[in-house]
């Protein structure tokens, strides 16, 4: 009986002991930092909040892709011309679903990146409180057959620009167009792998959209990602197909 | 009684397992803070001699930086306005490249220098790729060998201005001026430590104003502000310790 007390007693003070370690410890990392290192680095860098305000903001740049042109329509339905602009949709607003953080849809339809595009970037991005940006345009310079070389340096602005004012950058490939707009597919492709070859100069993660839609579109004037025959905005499984790409991207899945 | 004293030893040993738990997780916060503590000296500043690297053109990728008397890039990724420290190099004649990140036949511009005769010297990479063509140079960076306060020298990468005229005031002012053409660098001035000192930079041709940060600077530390970008579209100065 005595034993058994000695022993209960030993092992009472050696889990108090073990406990006051324990809280010794958690004092420590609250004030070295530590837990907020181990935080931060749980956390995806698309999701930091990078400036400190408290608030997690993302931007998606691009043109009428962005924008969201062409969402709504479900696969299958017959689309020659998409005349509205409709509402503001696309991918950003399936990201800002999905992860419950504000996505603000910066896309512009018809904006070529050449010119308007690398311009309109510094004045979203510079001095904003916005953390992270998404990147993706080039449909419209690809109609203005805007040369590989002339794309290439107004991409490298933008990440340029988007790295000097702290800001985690995703850029993504162009979509292949088919039916009517097929023509534009070697404009896009030539952009697309500028795109993630400026991706690795430059570490800088890749949304790989064209890949996505090649591999979902192996008969390109069949493709369920797009409005057919439009064949250059995507529809809603092309949208949420793209989302599903940032948010891999992103971290988010 | 046999069912009670079963639950009392199940309980006890999951508690057990819950503190072993929680002392492995506080053994590796000690490791933590200990190596943090002891890693404390490699800062990415630490490097106060030898070459560096000023990106200040906006239409260029990342470079690196290859010597012909090393195998490894002494430098590697540099960006755009991206902050460096200086990286000691052999002290012998050597042809220093500056070549477009991962690409070492991607030559932008090469330096024969005596390594030897390298106290502290920076790469300017500065102009454009769509008119001016990218440029290099190398400034020495002649630190002053006793900076009472602070000192301060301006390179000019801005792109759009062929010269650019500097003006420093404290409280309203006026502490120095400097006139400095396009790729080049000014002289150290003086500045009052610790003391906010608001920079006003003009183009020359037509007086419009193209920046106005704001420094405060630490006592007996030189530092090169770099001013970067291109006039009309975006402008940043980038602050690079000397010393």
């Amino acid at each position: 009986m005595k034993g058994d007390k000695r022993t209960c007693e030993w092992r009472c003070r050696n889990m108090v002991a073990r406990l006051w370690l324990i809280l010794v410890t958690v004092i420590v990392a609250q004030i070295t930092g530590v837990s907020r290192i181990w935080i931060a680095a749980a956390e995806p860098a698309a999701f930091r909040d990078r400036n400190g305000d408290g608030i997690i903001h993302i931007l998606a740049f691009g043109d009428s892709i962005t924008y969201g042109v062409g969402d709504g329509y479900e696969p299958g339905e017959v689309v020659v011309d998409i005349e509205s602009s409709g509402g503001v949709g696309g991918y950003p607003s399936r990201i800002s679903e999905a992860t419950g953080v504000a996505v603000s849809n910066a896309g512009v339809p018809g904006e070529r990146m050449l010119f308007s595009g690398t311009e309109r970037f510094p004045q979203l991005v510079a001095n904003s409180d916005v953390d992270t940006v998404l990147f993706m345009e080039g449909a419209n310079d690809a109609i203005h057959r805007i040369l590989g070389g002339d794309y290439r340096v107004a991409l490298q602005k933008v990440m340029n620009v988007a790295r000097a004012e702290g800001k985690h950058l995703v850029v993504g490939t162009l979509p292949s167009p088919v039916a009517f707009h097929e023509s534009l597919s070697l404009y896009t492709a030539l952009y697309s792998s500028i795109v993630r070859e400026l991706g690795v100069l430059n570490s800088v993660p890749v949304a790989d959209i064209e890949q996505v839609y090649a591999q979902q579109c192996p008969e390109s004037d069949e493709c369920l990602l797009y409005n057919i025959p439009e064949g250059l905005h995507p529809n809603t499984a092309g949208y949420d197909a793209m989302a599903e790409e940032f948010l891999t991207v992103l971290g988010a899945e | 009684m046999e069912i009670s004293r079963v639950m009392k030893d199940h309980s006890r040993i999951f508690l057990s397992r819950v503190v072993q738990y929680l002392q492995l997780l506080s053994v590796s916060v000690w490791i933590v803070v200990i190596c943090g503590a002891c890693g404390g000296g490699g800062s990415s500043d630490g490097g106060l001699k030898g070459i560096r690297v000023l990106h200040a053109s906006i239409e260029a990728a990342p470079v690196d930086v290859l010597s012909s008397a090393d195998e490894e890039p002494l430098i590697s990724q540099v960006f755009f306005g991206g902050s460096i420290s200086y990286r000691n190099i052999s002290a012998v004649p050597q042809t220093i490249s500056i070549t477009r990140a991962f690409t070492p036949s991607r030559v932008v511009a090469s330096f024969d220098i005596d390594g030897a005769l390298i106290e502290r010297s920076s790469l300017l990479l500065y102009g454009d790729l769509s008119s001016l063509g990218l440029r290099a140079t190398i400034i020495e960076d002649d630190v002053p060998s006793r900076v009472e306060e602070s000192a301060l020298k301006f390179v000019h990468g801005l792109v759009g201005a062929s010269a650019i005229l500097v003006s420093g005031y404290l409280d309203g002012r006026l502490l120095f001026e400097e006139s400095i053409d396009f790729g080049g660098v000014s002289a150290y001035v003086t500045v009052p430590m610790d003391q906010a000192v608001q920079i006003v930079i003009h183009r020359v041709v037509d007086g419009r104003l193209v920046e106005s940060p704001s420094f405060a600077l630490e006592k007996g530390r030189a530092y090169t502000a770099l001013v970067t970008g291109e006039v009309g579209y975006y402008t940043k100065t980038v602050l690079y310790n000397d010393n």
